[in-house]
């Protein structure tokens, strides 16, 4: 229960507070409903490579959300059956897929070395290592789930931080896609 | 039975002796026995209070841990004192003995005992007590509760004297055993010879390990009751049977006749010091050997290894009693330790007694485990490499309870099923009732846990609106009684019933059957009926549902648990737990012995199941992929972050 209400809290809060965020950092225009539910279309905009990794990113994280939060969320019940296959596969994919993009991201979003950036663009750098580092994090516990390394207490602790590390996930991705898609606008503008 | 009926039996009983001692003696007069008489109605009627002791709050008690040494005067059922030189002693009572100390009234509220007490949960699904009889092809499991899948004894058209009769042998007495004395409607019934069965409470509580439950069986075969518990506990032997009485038999008068004595007792009066009492060699927590009489499961068959070389249970072998785990306290409302008592009862201690409650500690309610063992000492499992789930998807019963699953559920003989425990010259594997264990089932609430199983096989009326009734016992003897072969000496002489006798079976119940019901044969888990020309038809329906109930015990070591041996154990093509073969025997044979896999049973979607255990095949590829992900993901982030460490160090540095 404490979960469910912390998950949800959480992912309604960064909905909200996104914008808000956006408009503290200097785009005030951006603070409208429609902005704020339509948080992928700039995707449109970018070259094809990035956008189908954007989108292969987006999908796999999806999946892992509707399957992940069904379970614990809806149901309150551990993943089983169909959800968890889904929810594995998917998984597997999104390892793969978030290294690619560490590849193709890390270097263009250093935060060792901002000048004279935009706030925006800070806040879409910052939340792509927040991707990355949440990431790591869902990975890692279900893959050390797998080895015999954590017995009863081990395996308890690695599932309470995948689930939760798993919402950090969610959030940094909204995140990413809400700041990334504020910083193309700037750039083209 | 009320205070005034014992107290009638407490005159009839004495008239009985005292008639009895005159007859022998010639000494009596018909003065003397009105006169006795008068006096005994005065005592009924003006002391009612007198009959059948109740322990008070004042009666005595030591509260200490130790045990109380039970040299205790022996009491008949209304409080009257044995004395053992006397030929025409009363009856010892352990309602009467006991119960001067113990309050009987919340002793028989017990599980044990309060099978037919509407008042009473029924509980979590137990093992059922077993109906068979092999010439008219019926196992059918019938209980006191209200059980889904098991019948009530009057379903079948059996009264509590036919019960008591058929099941006594492993029954503690009590419930209906000793409250129907004065149950109207049973025919056949002779409890005013016989007496009620009361709860025998040396059959749990003996610690000396001369508990003869064989002599108690060959009580009640005698239709002793009364008698039993005397006669088990060896301070008297109990010769003659009310079984030989007469059904017009008067024990106020009867026992004048010099052919209608009845039971005689015999003390032994080495057992009894100089002040008529004895030492009861009691056990405040009944030793697990008495247990075991009644709970004694084996499994038969081919394949099957000898008694020796199995394996005790962990928990017996490491020196603990059954009553470790099951303790209860005067209410005799034993715990049984399955998931979920504490919620199901409403008494959370009930949940540190479970498998997670001694070896977990008790689920806090955030849902998270303390990080310590429970009771005991048990040792907190290491469950090394096993994901959460397992913990919440399966009981702890399923990889570490019963056999092994194998390809093959085997065969299982229980002791109320199959009457272990009692000698005989020889128990066949092959009799029935058949039950199958480990079979792995899907509870409603999607946990897996092992199951024993059995596909009950009786004869019934398919009513117009579906639903399914056994027939009365006697009903079938009455009209297709002639359809079946002779009884047959031994039970390893067996012959299961053929097409052509179901067929003729059922063709004479259905002449019988006035109503529009058909007359139908459960079977195999199926339900044969005869169609317009005559011919044995099968369709599914509910009542043709196995009968299961989880099994526990015998509980097997970390090692030799289900998993121990890798993810594959479980997750591969053919895994026992999902694909291992359970044969649905029957007393009957009808066509080839079916058989289900689990998976089946456990109603999971095969294609899905597979995809799963498949996808195992790719599991350490994934972790591999998985693995190289995060060891990459993980150096992109170490590198990046030494730079921004680099780039603070750096801004520090300006600074200074």
């Amino acid at each position: 229960m404490l979960f469910r209400i912390i998950a949800v809290v959480a992912l309604l809060g960064t909905v909200i507070a996104l914008p808000i965020l956006s408009w503290f950092l200097g785009c005030k225009r951006e603070f409208t409903l429609r902005d704020m539910v339509n948080l992928v279309v700039w995707i449109g905009i970018l070259d094809f490579g990035e956008m189908l990794l954007y989108v292969a990113l987006m999908l796999s994280v999806l999946v892992l959300a509707v399957t992940g939060f069904w379970a614990s969320l809806v149901t309150g019940h551990e993943m089983s059956g169909l959800l968890l296959m889904t929810h594995v596969s998917a998984g597997g994919a999104f390892a793969v897929i978030l290294a690619i993009f560490a590849v193709f991201q890390a270097e263009r979003s250093r935060v060792d070395r901002f000048g004279n950036l935009s706030g925006i663009v800070v806040a879409r750098r910052v939340s792509f290592w927040a991707l990355l580092a949440t990431g790591l994090l869902v990975t890692l516990t279900t893959m050390l789930s797998m080895t015999p390394l954590f017995g009863t207490y081990g395996q308890q602790v690695l599932y309470e931080t995948h689930r939760y590390g798993a919402v950090a996930s969610i959030i940094a991705v909204l995140g990413h896609l809400h700041f990334g898609r504020l910083e193309r606008r700037l750039l083209a503008s | 039975m009320t205070e005034m009926q014992y107290t009638r039996f407490s005159v009839r009983r004495n008239l009985q002796a005292n008639g009895d001692r005159c007859w022998r003696t010639s000494q009596c007069s018909l003065s003397i026995l009105v006169l006795r008489f008068s006096v005994l109605i005065a005592v009924a009627v003006l002391i009612p209070s007198a009959a059948y002791p109740q322990a008070k709050d004042t009666a005595m008690r030591t509260d200490s841990i130790a045990p109380y040494a039970h040299r205790i005067t022996l009491y008949d059922e209304q409080g009257e004192v044995i004395d053992p030189e006397d030929d025409f002693a009363p009856v010892y009572s352990p309602k009467g003995t006991c119960g001067k100390c113990h309050a009987y009234d919340q002793i028989s509220s017990g599980w044990h005992f309060n099978g037919s007490d509407p008042n009473r949960p029924a509980g979590r699904r137990a093992q059922a007590w077993i109906y068979t009889d092999w010439r008219t092809g019926t196992q059918i499991p019938i209980a006191e509760r209200d059980w889904k899948g098991a019948h009530k004894p009057g379903d079948i058209g059996l009264t509590a004297w036919d019960f008591t009769l058929m099941f006594g042998r492993h029954h503690t007495g009590g419930g209906i055993t000793e409250t129907s004395v004065n149950a109207d409607g049973e025919p056949k019934a002779r409890w005013a010879i016989s007496g009620g069965l009361e709860i025998d409470c040396m059959i749990c509580h003996n610690a000396d390990g001369n508990y003869d439950h064989n002599e108690r069986v060959g009580q009640l075969e005698r239709q002793n009751f009364r008698w039993a518990p005397l006669a088990t506990s060896g301070f008297a032997a109990v010769r003659g049977s009310a079984k030989t009485l007469r059904d017009d038999y008067d024990p106020m008068f009867g026992a004048m006749s010099p052919d209608q004595t009845g039971p005689r007792m015999f003390f032994d009066r080495a057992r009894f010091d100089p002040d008529d009492r004895v030492f009861f060699s009691m056990a405040k927590s009944p030793t697990s050997d008495r247990c075991l009489f009644c709970h004694t499961n084996r499994n038969v068959g081919e394949g099957v290894a000898e008694p020796w070389q199995h394996e005790r249970d962990v928990h017996l072998a490491a020196g603990m009693s059954c009553s470790d785990c099951h303790g209860h306290g005067l209410d005799h409302a034993l715990v049984r330790g399955y998931e979920g008592e504490a919620e199901d009862t409403g008494q959370p201690f009930r949940a540190t007694l479970s498998c997670r409650g001694c070896h977990l500690g008790v689920q806090s309610a955030a849902g998270d485990y303390e990080d310590a063992g429970g009771r005991f000492r048990a040792p907190y499992p290491k469950h090394y490499g096993l994901p959460t789930l397992h913990l919440t998807r399966l009981s702890c019963t399923a990889c570490h309870s019963g056999p092994q699953p194998a390809e093959k559920a085997l065969r299982l003989q229980t002791a109320r099923a199959h009457g272990l425990g009692l000698s005989v010259k020889q128990r066949g594997d092959n009799i029935p009732p058949f039950i199958a264990e480990p079979v792995f089932v899907r509870e409603e609430n999607g946990v897996f846990e092992p199951h024993r199983m059995i596909w009950p096989s009786f004869w019934g009326t398919l009513e117009e609106h579906g639903d399914c009734k056994p027939v009365p016992l006697a009903e079938l003897e009455r009209v297709a009684g002639k359809a079946f072969a002779k009884k047959t000496a031994s039970s390893d002489e067996w012959t299961p019933l053929s097409e052509d006798t179901v067929k003729e079976a059922l063709r004479l119940l259905g002449t019988a059957n006035k109503s529009e019901a058909k007359s139908v044969y459960v079977c195999g888990g199926l339900l044969y009926s005869l169609d317009d020309d005559g011919t044995l038809v099968a369709q599914e329906h509910a009542a043709a549902e196995q009968y299961s109930w989880a099994l526990a015990h015998e509980v097997r070591p970390a090692a030799k648990s289900l998993g121990a041996k890798g993810c594959t154990e479980c997750h591969a093509s053919g895994a026992p737990i999902f694909y291992s073969r359970v044969d649905i025997e029957t007393p009957a044979a009808l066509g080839e012995t079916r058989s289900k896999t689990m998976l089946e049973i456990q109603g999971l979607n095969a294609t899905l199941l597979w995809l799963w255990n498949f996808s195992f095949v790719f599991r350490p590829f994934l972790k591999i992929v998985g693995f190289a992900a995060s060891v990459f993901i993980g150096a992109v982030l170490l590198l990046y972050g030494l730079a921004v460490l680099q780039g603070l160090l750096k801004f520090f540095a300006r600074e200074e």
